[in-house]
């Protein structure tokens, strides 16, 4: 696990960068990335294109990897435990179990144990983070709203998640088993957060990152990294904007650099405004059989513990 | 070795105070936390460095580990680099992790296409990424006993491994060889990944196709083929080097080459593995312990890194220093 949490640690303070060609990735590495996502279709036009979203074709990703120096990820479906095997074949430096793609499994996650490859999940708060940790993600991000170059729900996500560790940090012991159950969180993970206040593994910020002001809102917000994806080659002068949005991440407090690097970067992505009104909605997606939400409660008809500690849950 | 740093303000073995160090991370990206809170408890003044105005009032620097090619390009803008090599022509005391021993490097393999930039300092040859994909990477105990005699295979052979060090290797690099005056504090054994044997197969063509046939050349060309003994397997096997003997290792992995690991030239350190993944702090203490050195001796400290027995004074006087807290 130190090894592959490390290297997410690695990546710390850097963006990680949406590619679909040998021709972005270059850009994204010129750009000072510090890796690239290798996908067949960015967010933005999964979004408009709709269809089934899957794993990118092997060759496109080896060429990728031949054509820059720095790791590249790559992604899988949700509960898709075979792509991520043929991923782990050919070598990727990361996998990302991502919601941007279509669900294989609503109920199952992949069992991200199995792999030597680490995993970076997607999480909307605490409770989907620890979910995502014990089963083996070694990185976490927002989930945001891929595609739509609207950074409000990644503002969300990173502030719920924040908020719910200041939250537990502050709790006595004796509360904590309780909150775990309401989060829907393993205790022992719950404990490790109220003991350390933070989480076990790296959190990056994702969905909807589109300026350098976005990127350095999301650091100072407590993230460790930020994804761009449509972001970038959905603007006007994506290799600029590229090199300004690494540098944002690393100057993030410094007003003065964020406002020289915004300057001059021509035309942002459009993206969409009204999320909640969008028909697509990817950070909705969740293992579980529900989209994520939490089932209704049986009504209790016994005072035993068993009832307290989870059959109270619908089957 | 496991010997506290004195806290500020004790008396060090000249009879000077101690003044409390102040070492500067690079943070243009990477695992500058880690190391800032290992430094931190060893009870360094510890500053986040990202533009070329806040190395002032810096006893040392380390360069943690990242990605290489994004630090260059992201210092690149605002003069970060330019400070960087004055820092280390002047001979003060700098650390670089994984990434940061890249910087460090004269000399790098495996570069993006078109290169990249290099503080350089260290005149070695280093290859990016020798051992492969994430899924190579690796931890492995390795034998530090040189963090106290100076270099490698100078140790009482018995209680070599006894305390091995954790060491994470993260897509790392490796010295595939050090120049003069260059000290070796660890090796491993381990064959490069399909990648590098691609770079290191089109160098040694290179070498070949020249027609110059000097010792030297004839040296490097040997030196590279020792690395295409067998067909390379796809994952690197790897094995911790117990100094000389290769102890630990395996029956096959005794057939991969040997690289360089971990090296020290005057005041520069660089390791191609993790410290600040671990909560074993034997290598910050050793770097505090060099930055130490170089403030009590008043200039930054060049020293004569040919003498491996000035080392060993070195070493043998910071413990003296550590002893007396």
């Amino acid at each position: 696990m130190r090894v592959k949490a490390g290297l997410a640690q690695m990546l710390k303070g850097g963006v990680i960068m949406d590619v679909v060609n040998v021709e972005q990735a270059r850009i994204a590495e010129e750009a000072g990335a510090v890796a690239v996502m290798a996908l067949e279709r960015i967010p933005a036009d999964i979004r408009v294109d709709g269809g089934v979203a899957r794993m990118s074709d092997p060759k496109m990703i080896r060429e990728i990897k031949a054509a820059v120096s720095i790791p590249v990820m790559a992604k899988a479906r949700i509960g898709h435990f075979v792509e991520a095997q043929i991923l782990e074949s050919i070598e990727v430096d990361y996998i990302d179990e991502s919601e941007v793609l279509t669900m294989a499994d609503e109920d199952n996650h992949i069992n991200k144990r199995k792999f030597q490859v680490p995993f970076v999940c997607g999480c909307r708060n605490l409770g989907e983070a620890l979910r995502r940790v014990a089963e083996g993600a070694a990185m976490l991000r927002t989930k945001g709203e891929a595609g739509t170059g609207n950074v409000v729900e990644a503002v969300r996500h990173a502030r719920a998640v924040q908020k719910e560790i200041r939250m537990v940090a502050s709790m006595d012991e004796d509360e904590l088993f309780v909150f775990a159950k309401q989060i829907q969180a393993p205790f022992s993970l719950v404990q490790e957060v109220a003991k350390n206040g933070r989480l076990p593994v790296v959190n990056f910020a994702a969905g909807g990152i589109a300026t350098p002001a976005d990127a350095a809102l999301m650091m100072q917000l407590g993230v460790d990294g930020v994804f761009v994806g449509s972001g970038i080659f959905k603007s006007a002068h994506a290799a600029e904007r590229a090199k300004a949005i690494v540098q944002a991440t690393t100057h993030y407090k410094d007003a003065k650099i964020l406002a020289e690097v915004s300057t001059g970067l021509g035309k942002a992505m459009v993206g969409v405004s009204d999320i909640k009104g969008d028909a697509v909605n990817f950070r909705g997606r969740e293992g579980g059989g529900s989209e994520g939400q939490i089932p209704k409660k049986r009504k209790l008809e016994g005072k035993t513990e068993t009832q307290l500690y989870g059959s109270s849950w619908e089957a | 070795m496991t010997a506290p740093v004195p806290p500020p303000g004790e008396a060090s073995v000249t009879g000077e105070p101690t003044r409390r160090v102040t070492i500067g991370i690079l943070a243009l990206q990477g695992a500058f936390a880690e190391h800032s809170s290992l430094l931190s408890k060893l009870g360094a003044d510890v500053r986040e460095v990202r533009l070329p105005h806040e190395f002032e009032g810096l006893d040392g620097i380390v360069l943690p580990g990242g990605e290489s090619t994004a630090m260059a390009l992201i210092g690149e803008r605002w003069g970060v680099f330019p400070r960087l090599k004055q820092w280390v022509s002047e001979g003060r005391p700098v650390w670089g992790t994984c990434a940061g021993m890249i910087l460090l490097s004269d000399h790098a393999l495996m570069q993006k296409k078109g290169g990249q930039s290099l503080v350089g300092g260290l005149n070695v040859e280093i290859c990016r990424n020798y051992f492969g994909a994430q899924t190579s990477s690796f931890e492995v105990p390795l034998d530090t006993s040189a963090l106290e005699t100076g270099s490698v295979g100078k140790k009482d052979g018995g209680s070599a491994n006894k305390n091995p060090y954790p060491a994470v290797f993260i897509r790392a690099p490796a010295v595939l060889e050090a120049g003069p005056g260059v000290d070796v504090l660890c090796k491993v054994r381990s064959r490069p990944c399909n990648k590098a044997v691609t770079v290191m197969k089109a160098q040694l063509k290179q070498e070949e196709a020249d027609d110059r046939d000097d010792d030297t050349r004839r040296a490097k060309r040997r030196r590279l083929a020792a690395f295409f003994v067998e067909p390379n397997p796809s994952t690197a096997a790897v094995a911790g080097e117990g100094g000389g003997g290769g102890s630990g290792a395996s029956s096959g992995e005794k057939e991969a080459p040997e690289v360089i690991v971990a090296i020290r030239k005057g005041n520069i350190v660089g390791t191609a593995f993790h410290p600040e993944l671990t909560n074993d702090s034997r290598w910050h203490e050793y770097f505090v312990r060099i930055v130490k050195e170089a403030v009590s001796s008043g200039t930054g400290g060049v020293r004569d890194a040919e003498s491996p027995a000035k080392t060993l004074g070195a070493a043998a006087a910071a413990e003296a220093e550590v002893a007396v807290a």
